[in-house]
Protein backbone atom coordinates (compact mmCIF):
# COMPACT_ATOMS: atom_id res chain seq x y z
CA UNK A 1 0.00 0.00 0.00
CA UNK A 2 3.07 2.21 1.47
CA UNK A 3 5.26 1.30 -1.75
CA UNK A 4 2.04 1.93 -4.34
CA UNK A 5 1.30 5.36 -3.72
CA UNK A 6 4.99 6.75 -3.84
CA UNK A 7 4.92 4.96 -6.92
CA UNK A 8 1.87 6.96 -8.29
CA UNK A 9 3.58 10.16 -7.10
CA UNK A 10 6.40 9.27 -9.40
CA UNK A 11 4.18 9.24 -12.17
CA UNK A 12 4.84 12.75 -13.78
CA UNK A 13 8.17 13.50 -16.06
CA UNK A 14 9.11 10.45 -17.79
CA UNK A 15 12.80 10.58 -18.92
CA UNK A 16 13.22 13.72 -17.08
CA UNK A 17 17.09 13.13 -17.19
CA UNK A 18 17.82 12.18 -20.69
CA UNK A 19 15.40 14.84 -21.66
CA UNK A 20 17.91 16.84 -20.46
CA UNK A 21 20.90 15.73 -22.16
CA UNK A 22 20.74 16.75 -25.62
CA UNK A 23 21.50 14.04 -28.32
CA UNK A 24 21.76 11.38 -26.02
CA UNK A 25 19.45 9.08 -26.09
CA UNK A 26 18.01 7.20 -22.76
CA UNK A 27 19.73 4.63 -20.82
CA UNK A 28 17.59 1.27 -20.95
CA UNK A 29 18.08 -1.09 -18.22
CA UNK A 30 16.65 -4.45 -19.05
CA UNK A 31 16.66 -7.51 -16.70
CA UNK A 32 16.77 -11.35 -18.27
CA UNK A 33 18.36 -11.87 -21.86
CA UNK A 34 15.76 -14.63 -22.96
CA UNK A 35 13.25 -13.96 -25.61
CA UNK A 36 11.70 -10.98 -24.09
CA UNK A 37 14.83 -8.89 -22.50
CA UNK A 38 17.02 -10.20 -25.13
CA UNK A 39 14.76 -9.45 -28.04
CA UNK A 40 14.23 -5.44 -26.46
CA UNK A 41 18.00 -5.00 -26.51
CA UNK A 42 18.03 -5.79 -30.39
CA UNK A 43 14.86 -4.06 -31.38
CA UNK A 44 16.37 -0.85 -29.68
CA UNK A 45 20.21 -0.98 -30.53
CA UNK A 46 18.48 -1.57 -34.05
CA UNK A 47 16.26 1.06 -34.13
CA UNK A 48 18.18 3.55 -32.52
CA UNK A 49 22.23 3.52 -31.96
CA UNK A 50 22.20 6.73 -29.82
CA UNK A 51 20.17 4.35 -26.90
CA UNK A 52 22.39 3.33 -24.28
CA UNK A 53 21.15 -0.64 -23.34
CA UNK A 54 22.11 -2.09 -20.24
CA UNK A 55 21.29 -5.92 -20.49
CA UNK A 56 21.62 -8.08 -16.95
CA UNK A 57 21.66 -11.60 -17.11
CA UNK A 58 22.97 -14.13 -15.00
CA UNK A 59 24.65 -16.47 -17.01
CA UNK A 60 27.18 -16.12 -19.68
CA UNK A 61 25.01 -18.81 -21.86
CA UNK A 62 21.13 -19.26 -22.31
CA UNK A 63 19.30 -22.55 -22.97
CA UNK A 64 15.85 -22.13 -24.10
CA UNK A 65 12.59 -23.74 -23.00
CA UNK A 66 11.83 -23.72 -26.41
CA UNK A 67 13.14 -27.31 -28.31
CA UNK A 68 14.08 -28.16 -25.32
CA UNK A 69 11.77 -30.96 -25.45
CA UNK A 70 13.80 -32.30 -28.59
CA UNK A 71 16.70 -32.56 -26.25
CA UNK A 72 14.30 -34.74 -23.72
CA UNK A 73 13.60 -36.94 -27.21
CA UNK A 74 16.93 -37.27 -28.22
CA UNK A 75 16.17 -35.80 -31.41
CA UNK A 76 19.24 -33.40 -31.00
CA UNK A 77 21.76 -32.44 -27.68
CA UNK A 78 21.63 -29.70 -25.15
CA UNK A 79 24.01 -27.56 -27.11
CA UNK A 80 21.55 -26.84 -30.27
CA UNK A 81 19.29 -24.89 -27.56
CA UNK A 82 22.28 -23.27 -25.66
CA UNK A 83 23.32 -19.63 -26.55
CA UNK A 84 25.91 -17.26 -26.13
CA UNK A 85 25.18 -13.70 -24.62
CA UNK A 86 28.53 -12.89 -26.83
CA UNK A 87 25.97 -11.64 -29.83
CA UNK A 88 24.55 -9.32 -27.64
CA UNK A 89 27.82 -7.82 -26.47
CA UNK A 90 29.18 -7.69 -30.52
CA UNK A 91 25.47 -5.64 -30.91
CA UNK A 92 26.87 -2.90 -28.26
CA UNK A 93 24.89 -3.75 -25.78
CA UNK A 94 26.51 -3.84 -22.32
CA UNK A 95 25.64 -7.30 -20.88
CA UNK A 96 26.61 -7.56 -17.21
CA UNK A 97 26.51 -11.12 -16.19
CA UNK A 98 25.19 -10.67 -11.89
CA UNK A 99 22.50 -11.81 -10.04
CA UNK A 100 20.07 -9.83 -9.47
CA UNK A 101 18.59 -9.52 -5.83
CA UNK A 102 16.16 -6.32 -5.67
CA UNK A 103 14.63 -4.19 -8.06
CA UNK A 104 14.06 -0.59 -7.21
CA UNK A 105 10.86 0.53 -9.63
CA UNK A 106 10.33 3.73 -8.03
CA UNK A 107 14.50 4.22 -8.64
CA UNK A 108 14.03 2.24 -12.18
CA UNK A 109 17.40 0.47 -10.22
CA UNK A 110 18.68 -3.33 -9.80
CA UNK A 111 20.50 -4.08 -7.04
CA UNK A 112 22.72 -6.94 -7.94
CA UNK A 113 24.43 -9.64 -5.60
CA UNK A 114 27.54 -7.49 -5.04
CA UNK A 115 25.69 -4.27 -3.90
CA UNK A 116 26.13 -2.47 -7.39
CA UNK A 117 22.87 -0.51 -8.35
CA UNK A 118 22.39 -0.25 -12.38
CA UNK A 119 19.99 2.63 -12.67
CA UNK A 120 18.55 4.12 -16.05
CA UNK A 121 15.41 5.92 -17.27
CA UNK A 122 13.61 3.26 -18.33
CA UNK A 123 13.89 -0.41 -16.97
CA UNK A 124 12.77 -3.22 -18.31
CA UNK A 125 11.86 -6.39 -16.39
CA UNK A 126 11.85 -9.95 -18.07
CA UNK A 127 13.15 -12.72 -15.53
CA UNK A 128 10.77 -15.48 -16.71
CA UNK A 129 8.79 -17.25 -14.04
CA UNK A 130 9.32 -18.62 -10.33
CA UNK A 131 8.23 -21.63 -9.20
CA UNK A 132 5.27 -22.13 -6.14
CA UNK A 133 7.55 -24.35 -3.70
CA UNK A 134 4.98 -24.22 -1.25
CA UNK A 135 1.85 -25.92 -3.86
CA UNK A 136 3.41 -29.60 -3.48
CA UNK A 137 3.84 -31.15 -0.27
CA UNK A 138 7.61 -32.86 -0.31
CA UNK A 139 8.78 -30.62 -3.84
CA UNK A 140 11.29 -28.18 -3.53
CA UNK A 141 14.06 -26.97 -5.03
CA UNK A 142 16.47 -29.68 -3.42
CA UNK A 143 14.07 -32.51 -4.61
CA UNK A 144 13.88 -31.33 -7.92
CA UNK A 145 16.87 -32.24 -8.29
CA UNK A 146 15.83 -35.79 -8.20
CA UNK A 147 12.33 -35.31 -10.00
CA UNK A 148 13.48 -32.52 -12.12
CA UNK A 149 10.98 -29.88 -13.62
CA UNK A 150 12.23 -29.31 -16.58
CA UNK A 151 10.65 -25.84 -17.10
CA UNK A 152 13.48 -23.89 -16.78
CA UNK A 153 15.97 -24.84 -19.89
CA UNK A 154 19.78 -25.52 -19.07
CA UNK A 155 20.66 -28.24 -16.25
CA UNK A 156 17.06 -29.43 -15.50
CA UNK A 157 16.38 -30.48 -19.17
CA UNK A 158 19.71 -32.64 -19.09
CA UNK A 159 19.14 -33.80 -15.33
CA UNK A 160 15.26 -35.44 -17.12
CA UNK A 161 17.13 -36.35 -19.94
CA UNK A 162 19.96 -38.51 -18.38
CA UNK A 163 17.12 -40.06 -15.84
CA UNK A 164 15.41 -40.84 -19.27
CA UNK A 165 18.47 -42.74 -20.46
CA UNK A 166 18.88 -44.57 -17.33
CA UNK A 167 15.60 -45.87 -17.43
CA UNK A 168 15.22 -49.56 -17.78
CA UNK A 169 12.41 -51.07 -20.61
CA UNK A 170 9.56 -51.15 -19.24
CA UNK A 171 9.60 -48.41 -17.13
CA UNK A 172 6.59 -45.87 -16.00
CA UNK A 173 7.08 -41.76 -16.51
CA UNK A 174 4.88 -39.58 -14.42
CA UNK A 175 4.46 -36.09 -15.53
CA UNK A 176 2.89 -34.05 -13.03
CA UNK A 177 0.92 -30.70 -15.33
CA UNK A 178 0.10 -27.66 -12.86
CA UNK A 179 -3.06 -25.69 -13.10
CA UNK A 180 -2.66 -22.61 -15.07
CA UNK A 181 -1.23 -20.26 -16.07
CA UNK A 182 1.92 -21.44 -16.64
CA UNK A 183 4.91 -20.73 -18.91
CA UNK A 184 4.33 -22.32 -22.26
CA UNK A 185 0.60 -23.92 -22.38
CA UNK A 186 1.40 -26.26 -25.35
CA UNK A 187 4.71 -27.44 -24.07
CA UNK A 188 4.07 -30.30 -21.22
CA UNK A 189 1.73 -32.00 -24.25
CA UNK A 190 4.42 -31.82 -27.07
CA UNK A 191 7.08 -33.27 -23.88
CA UNK A 192 4.56 -35.78 -23.85
CA UNK A 193 4.96 -36.46 -27.63
CA UNK A 194 8.86 -36.49 -27.82
CA UNK A 195 9.33 -38.77 -24.73
CA UNK A 196 7.45 -41.14 -26.07
CA UNK A 197 8.78 -40.90 -29.33
CA UNK A 198 12.43 -41.67 -27.65
CA UNK A 199 10.69 -44.89 -25.50
CA UNK A 200 8.93 -46.04 -28.77
CA UNK A 201 12.17 -46.21 -30.82
CA UNK A 202 14.44 -47.45 -27.35
CA UNK A 203 12.10 -48.90 -24.60
CA UNK A 204 9.16 -49.85 -26.30
CA UNK A 205 7.58 -51.53 -23.36
CA UNK A 206 7.41 -48.05 -21.45
CA UNK A 207 4.62 -46.37 -20.38
CA UNK A 208 3.80 -42.53 -19.68
CA UNK A 209 1.26 -41.72 -17.41
CA UNK A 210 0.64 -37.70 -16.97
CA UNK A 211 -1.01 -36.47 -13.46
CA UNK A 212 -2.32 -33.30 -14.97
CA UNK A 213 -4.37 -30.36 -12.73
CA UNK A 214 -5.84 -29.42 -16.25
CA UNK A 215 -8.91 -30.51 -17.71
CA UNK A 216 -8.88 -29.60 -21.49
CA UNK A 217 -5.79 -28.17 -22.84
CA UNK A 218 -3.86 -26.13 -25.56
CA UNK A 219 -4.44 -28.14 -28.62
CA UNK A 220 -5.88 -30.48 -27.09
CA UNK A 221 -7.89 -32.29 -30.31
CA UNK A 222 -4.39 -32.10 -32.40
CA UNK A 223 -2.46 -33.72 -29.60
CA UNK A 224 -5.10 -36.65 -28.97
CA UNK A 225 -5.14 -37.59 -32.45
CA UNK A 226 -1.16 -37.67 -32.62
CA UNK A 227 -0.81 -39.97 -30.00
CA UNK A 228 -3.59 -42.49 -31.03
CA UNK A 229 -1.55 -42.25 -34.70
CA UNK A 230 2.01 -42.18 -33.24
CA UNK A 231 2.13 -43.82 -29.87
CA UNK A 232 -0.99 -46.12 -29.30
CA UNK A 233 -1.62 -47.64 -25.64
CA UNK A 234 1.91 -46.00 -24.27
CA UNK A 235 -0.27 -42.62 -23.04
CA UNK A 236 -2.44 -42.31 -20.07
CA UNK A 237 -4.04 -39.13 -18.75
CA UNK A 238 -5.81 -38.43 -15.82
CA UNK A 239 -7.32 -35.14 -16.02
CA UNK A 240 -7.93 -31.90 -13.33
CA UNK A 241 -11.76 -33.42 -12.91
CA UNK A 242 -10.45 -36.84 -11.80
CA UNK A 243 -8.41 -35.60 -9.31
CA UNK A 244 -5.29 -35.68 -11.39
CA UNK A 245 -3.76 -32.92 -9.94
CA UNK A 246 -0.14 -33.88 -7.89
CA UNK A 247 -0.29 -33.13 -4.33
CA UNK A 248 2.61 -34.64 -2.85
CA UNK A 249 5.95 -36.54 -4.00
CA UNK A 250 8.15 -38.37 -2.09
CA UNK A 251 11.61 -37.84 -3.82
CA UNK A 252 13.66 -40.37 -2.08
CA UNK A 253 10.84 -43.28 -3.27
CA UNK A 254 9.93 -41.57 -6.23
CA UNK A 255 6.42 -42.00 -5.45
CA UNK A 256 3.77 -39.06 -6.63
CA UNK A 257 0.43 -38.59 -4.97
CA UNK A 258 -2.69 -37.34 -5.97
CA UNK A 259 -5.85 -37.19 -3.83
CA UNK A 260 -6.76 -40.39 -5.78
CA UNK A 261 -3.64 -42.67 -5.82
CA UNK A 262 -0.09 -43.08 -5.17
CA UNK A 263 1.86 -44.25 -7.99
CA UNK A 264 5.74 -44.83 -7.63
CA UNK A 265 7.78 -43.75 -10.88
CA UNK A 266 10.71 -44.66 -12.43
CA UNK A 267 11.35 -41.20 -13.77
CA UNK A 268 9.31 -38.49 -12.13
CA UNK A 269 8.88 -35.00 -14.17
CA UNK A 270 6.69 -32.43 -11.68
CA UNK A 271 6.30 -29.29 -12.92
CA UNK A 272 5.29 -26.93 -10.65
CA UNK A 273 2.52 -24.56 -10.21
CA UNK A 274 4.30 -21.13 -11.43
CA UNK A 275 3.95 -17.27 -10.40
CA UNK A 276 5.74 -14.07 -12.09
CA UNK A 277 9.30 -13.79 -11.05
CA UNK A 278 9.68 -13.48 -7.28
CA UNK A 279 11.99 -10.77 -7.73
CA UNK A 280 9.35 -8.89 -9.35
CA UNK A 281 6.52 -9.91 -6.27
CA UNK A 282 8.73 -8.92 -4.09
CA UNK A 283 9.34 -5.18 -5.47
CA UNK A 284 5.48 -5.11 -5.32
CA UNK A 285 4.73 -4.93 -9.57
CA UNK A 286 2.20 -7.98 -9.21
CA UNK A 287 -0.07 -5.80 -6.68
CA UNK A 288 -0.73 -9.45 -4.76
CA UNK A 289 -2.17 -10.97 -7.72
CA UNK A 290 1.18 -12.95 -8.60
CA UNK A 291 1.64 -11.68 -11.66
CA UNK A 292 2.46 -7.95 -12.57
CA UNK A 293 -0.72 -6.30 -14.73
CA UNK A 294 1.02 -3.90 -17.18
CA UNK A 295 -0.32 -1.70 -20.23
CA UNK A 296 -1.33 -3.72 -23.16
CA UNK A 297 0.14 -1.50 -25.93
CA UNK A 298 3.54 -0.40 -23.74
CA UNK A 299 3.95 -3.33 -21.53
CA UNK A 300 4.43 -0.54 -18.90
CA UNK A 301 3.89 -1.62 -15.41
CA UNK A 302 0.56 -0.48 -14.28
CA UNK A 303 2.19 0.56 -10.08
CA UNK A 304 5.71 1.92 -12.08
CA UNK A 305 6.12 4.81 -14.19
CA UNK A 306 8.91 3.82 -16.91
CA UNK A 307 8.95 0.16 -15.45
CA UNK A 308 8.01 -1.96 -18.11
CA UNK A 309 7.57 -6.09 -17.98
CA UNK A 310 7.70 -8.47 -20.52
CA UNK A 311 7.29 -11.82 -21.30
CA UNK A 312 5.97 -14.58 -18.58
CA UNK A 313 5.99 -12.44 -15.82
CA UNK A 314 3.65 -10.10 -17.29
CA UNK A 315 -0.68 -9.57 -16.49
CA UNK A 316 -1.37 -8.78 -20.05
CA UNK A 317 -4.90 -10.19 -21.04
CA UNK A 318 -4.85 -13.01 -23.75
CA UNK A 319 -1.38 -14.13 -24.89
CA UNK A 320 -0.28 -17.22 -23.59
CA UNK A 321 3.65 -17.25 -21.98
CA UNK A 322 5.12 -18.30 -24.82
CA UNK A 323 8.67 -16.90 -26.67
CA UNK A 324 7.01 -15.70 -30.08
CA UNK A 325 4.50 -13.78 -27.41
CA UNK A 326 7.70 -12.14 -25.41
CA UNK A 327 9.49 -11.29 -28.24
CA UNK A 328 6.18 -9.43 -29.87
CA UNK A 329 5.91 -7.69 -26.76
CA UNK A 330 9.61 -6.95 -26.39
CA UNK A 331 9.26 -4.98 -30.16
CA UNK A 332 5.72 -3.22 -28.79
CA UNK A 333 7.85 -2.09 -25.89
CA UNK A 334 10.77 -0.81 -27.58
CA UNK A 335 8.58 1.16 -30.09
CA UNK A 336 7.01 2.68 -26.73
CA UNK A 337 9.91 3.55 -25.21
CA UNK A 338 10.97 5.40 -28.44
CA UNK A 339 8.11 6.82 -28.72
CA UNK A 340 8.28 8.21 -25.40
CA UNK A 341 11.53 9.52 -25.73
CA UNK A 342 10.53 11.16 -29.15
CA UNK A 343 7.68 12.70 -27.40
CA UNK A 344 5.15 10.93 -29.77
CA UNK A 345 2.74 8.25 -29.10
CA UNK A 346 3.19 4.13 -30.42
CA UNK A 347 0.85 3.08 -32.75
CA UNK A 348 -1.43 0.10 -31.78
CA UNK A 349 -0.73 -2.83 -34.42
CA UNK A 350 -1.91 -6.08 -33.75
CA UNK A 351 0.22 -9.03 -31.73
CA UNK A 352 0.78 -11.89 -33.10
CA UNK A 353 1.77 -15.16 -31.24
CA UNK A 354 2.53 -18.88 -32.93
CA UNK A 355 3.12 -21.52 -31.06
CA UNK A 356 4.70 -24.76 -33.04
CA UNK A 357 4.63 -28.07 -31.22
CA UNK A 358 6.31 -31.35 -32.65
CA UNK A 359 4.66 -34.99 -32.13
CA UNK A 360 7.73 -36.64 -33.72
CA UNK A 361 10.58 -35.34 -35.92
CA UNK A 362 8.59 -35.11 -39.01
CA UNK A 363 4.80 -34.02 -37.18
CA UNK A 364 4.44 -30.57 -36.94
CA UNK A 365 1.37 -28.52 -35.25
CA UNK A 366 0.92 -24.87 -34.32
CA UNK A 367 -1.45 -22.28 -33.25
CA UNK A 368 -1.24 -18.90 -34.37
CA UNK A 369 -3.48 -16.09 -32.67
CA UNK A 370 -4.33 -12.25 -33.56
CA UNK A 371 -4.47 -10.31 -30.49
CA UNK A 372 -5.71 -6.45 -30.13
CA UNK A 373 -3.93 -4.46 -27.94
CA UNK A 374 -6.75 -3.03 -26.07
CA UNK A 375 -9.23 -1.69 -25.03
CA UNK A 376 -7.70 -2.38 -21.16
CA UNK A 377 -5.64 -6.02 -21.79
CA UNK A 378 -4.36 -7.94 -25.33
CA UNK A 379 -7.34 -9.53 -26.77
CA UNK A 380 -7.78 -12.62 -28.66
CA UNK A 381 -9.84 -11.37 -32.14
CA UNK A 382 -10.81 -14.71 -33.68
CA UNK A 383 -11.64 -17.99 -31.04
CA UNK A 384 -12.34 -20.53 -33.96
CA UNK A 385 -10.01 -21.84 -36.64
CA UNK A 386 -7.04 -21.10 -34.36
CA UNK A 387 -4.80 -24.17 -34.79
CA UNK A 388 -3.63 -26.83 -37.54
CA UNK A 389 -6.64 -28.45 -39.09
CA UNK A 390 -7.52 -32.41 -37.54
CA UNK A 391 -6.88 -34.76 -40.36
CA UNK A 392 -4.28 -32.08 -41.86
CA UNK A 393 -2.23 -35.48 -43.47
CA UNK A 394 1.05 -35.91 -43.24
CA UNK A 395 2.15 -33.41 -45.91
CA UNK A 396 0.84 -30.71 -43.42
CA UNK A 397 2.64 -31.86 -40.71
CA UNK A 398 5.58 -31.73 -42.27
CA UNK A 399 5.83 -28.57 -43.55
CA UNK A 400 4.61 -27.35 -39.86
CA UNK A 401 7.69 -29.28 -38.50
CA UNK A 402 10.16 -27.70 -41.05
CA UNK A 403 8.39 -24.07 -40.31
CA UNK A 404 9.38 -25.03 -36.51
CA UNK A 405 12.88 -25.39 -36.84
CA UNK A 406 12.65 -22.20 -39.31
CA UNK A 407 11.12 -20.12 -36.84
CA UNK A 408 13.33 -21.41 -34.05
CA UNK A 409 16.70 -20.91 -35.74
CA UNK A 410 15.06 -17.06 -37.20
CA UNK A 411 14.10 -15.77 -33.44
CA UNK A 412 16.78 -17.35 -32.09
CA UNK A 413 19.58 -15.12 -34.28
CA UNK A 414 17.72 -12.40 -34.43
CA UNK A 415 18.04 -12.48 -30.61
CA UNK A 416 21.43 -14.31 -30.15
CA UNK A 417 23.16 -13.82 -33.77
CA UNK B 1 9.11 -9.98 -71.28
CA UNK B 2 12.61 -7.56 -70.70
CA UNK B 3 9.70 -4.80 -71.13
CA UNK B 4 7.36 -5.58 -69.00
CA UNK B 5 10.04 -6.12 -66.01
CA UNK B 6 11.82 -2.63 -66.48
CA UNK B 7 8.47 -1.21 -66.26
CA UNK B 8 7.03 -2.95 -63.15
CA UNK B 9 10.56 -2.21 -61.27
CA UNK B 10 10.02 1.29 -62.36
CA UNK B 11 6.38 1.18 -61.63
CA UNK B 12 7.66 -0.42 -57.96
CA UNK B 13 9.97 1.76 -57.15
CA UNK B 14 7.78 4.98 -57.51
CA UNK B 15 5.18 3.31 -55.47
CA UNK B 16 7.70 2.58 -52.96
CA UNK B 17 9.38 6.47 -52.92
CA UNK B 18 5.71 7.63 -52.81
CA UNK B 19 4.59 6.45 -49.21
CA UNK B 20 3.84 8.90 -47.03
CA UNK B 21 6.41 9.06 -43.88
CA UNK B 22 3.13 7.82 -41.85
CA UNK B 23 2.40 4.95 -43.51
CA UNK B 24 6.14 4.00 -43.72
CA UNK B 25 6.37 4.07 -39.96
CA UNK B 26 2.38 1.78 -40.01
CA UNK B 27 4.38 -0.20 -42.02
CA UNK B 28 7.69 -0.49 -39.96
CA UNK B 29 5.42 -1.05 -36.49
CA UNK B 30 3.81 -3.59 -38.21
CA UNK B 31 6.61 -5.46 -39.65
CA UNK B 32 7.84 -6.20 -36.21
CA UNK B 33 5.08 -9.33 -36.03
CA UNK B 34 7.02 -10.67 -39.27
CA UNK B 35 10.61 -10.73 -38.47
CA UNK B 36 10.54 -13.35 -35.91
CA UNK B 37 9.71 -16.28 -38.30
CA UNK B 38 10.50 -14.40 -42.26
CA UNK B 39 13.83 -13.44 -41.02
CA UNK B 40 15.25 -9.41 -39.77
CA UNK B 41 13.57 -6.82 -41.65
CA UNK B 42 11.88 -9.48 -43.74
CA UNK B 43 15.62 -11.06 -45.19
CA UNK B 44 14.48 -14.26 -44.97
CA UNK B 45 15.64 -18.10 -42.79
CA UNK B 46 15.95 -21.27 -44.03
CA UNK B 47 12.65 -22.71 -45.19
CA UNK B 48 9.86 -19.43 -44.56
CA UNK B 49 11.00 -17.12 -47.43
CA UNK B 50 12.02 -13.45 -47.89
CA UNK B 51 9.98 -10.79 -47.94
CA UNK B 52 12.38 -7.49 -48.44
CA UNK B 53 12.42 -6.46 -51.66
CA UNK B 54 9.96 -8.24 -53.42
CA UNK B 55 7.74 -6.18 -55.46
CA UNK B 56 4.89 -4.24 -53.30
CA UNK B 57 2.49 -5.43 -55.86
CA UNK B 58 3.15 -9.11 -55.54
CA UNK B 59 3.81 -8.73 -52.20
CA UNK B 60 0.13 -6.96 -51.68
CA UNK B 61 -1.56 -10.11 -54.32
CA UNK B 62 0.23 -12.51 -51.94
CA UNK B 63 -1.03 -11.15 -48.28
CA UNK B 64 -4.56 -10.43 -49.69
CA UNK B 65 -4.53 -14.50 -51.62
CA UNK B 66 -3.49 -15.98 -48.47
CA UNK B 67 -6.22 -13.93 -45.94
CA UNK B 68 -8.58 -15.90 -48.26
CA UNK B 69 -10.06 -18.35 -45.65
CA UNK B 70 -10.15 -21.43 -48.28
CA UNK B 71 -6.82 -21.33 -48.38
CA UNK B 72 -6.45 -22.43 -45.32
CA UNK B 73 -5.90 -26.37 -45.74
CA UNK B 74 -3.39 -25.47 -48.45
CA UNK B 75 0.03 -26.69 -47.05
CA UNK B 76 2.08 -24.31 -48.20
CA UNK B 77 -0.33 -21.68 -46.29
CA UNK B 78 -0.12 -22.92 -43.11
CA UNK B 79 -0.58 -20.29 -40.57
CA UNK B 80 -1.01 -17.58 -43.01
CA UNK B 81 -4.22 -17.62 -43.05
CA UNK B 82 -4.93 -17.95 -39.23
CA UNK B 83 -2.90 -14.41 -38.81
CA UNK B 84 -3.79 -12.21 -41.70
CA UNK B 85 -7.41 -12.00 -40.63
CA UNK B 86 -6.62 -9.94 -38.03
CA UNK B 87 -5.26 -7.54 -41.00
CA UNK B 88 -7.48 -5.21 -42.51
CA UNK B 89 -6.49 -3.69 -46.71
CA UNK B 90 -4.74 -0.96 -45.56
CA UNK B 91 -2.52 -2.12 -43.36
CA UNK B 92 -1.81 -5.22 -45.93
CA UNK B 93 -0.76 -2.03 -48.22
CA UNK B 94 1.51 -0.71 -45.69
CA UNK B 95 3.03 -3.60 -44.85
CA UNK B 96 3.73 -4.69 -48.64
CA UNK B 97 5.09 -0.85 -49.30
CA UNK B 98 7.40 -1.43 -46.37
CA UNK B 99 8.88 -4.77 -47.12
CA UNK B 100 9.38 -3.50 -50.35
CA UNK B 101 11.59 -0.98 -49.78
CA UNK B 102 13.80 -2.95 -47.64
CA UNK B 103 17.06 -4.04 -49.49
CA UNK B 104 16.92 -7.54 -49.65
Amino acid sequence: MKRRAVLAGLAAAPFAPSLLRAQTGPHVVILGAGFGGGSLARALRRADAGIRVTLIERGASIHTCPFSNGVLGGMWPLERVGFSTDGLTAAGIDVIHAEATVIEPENKAVILADGTRIAGDALVLAPGISFDWTAIEGLTEETAETMPHAWQGGRQTQILRDQLVAMEDGGLVVMGIPAPPFRCPPGPYERICLIAHYLKEHKPASRILVLDAQDGFSKQPLFEEAWAALYPGMIERIPGSESGAVVAVDAATRRVSTLFDDITADVANIIPPQTASRLLITAGLDDGLGWCPVDPLSFESRLAPDVYVLGDSALQGDMPKSAFSANMQAKACAEAILARWRNANPQPVPLLNVCYSLAAPDYGLSIADVFAPGPDKTTLMFDQARTTPLGAGPDFHRAEAEYAHSWYDTITSEIYG
Amino acid sequence: MTLHTGFSAVFVLSFAFAIPAVAQDEGRALSHACTSCHGIEGRGSTQIPALAGRSASELLALLQELRRPDVAMDVSATIMPRLLRGYDDAQLEALAAYFAQVAP
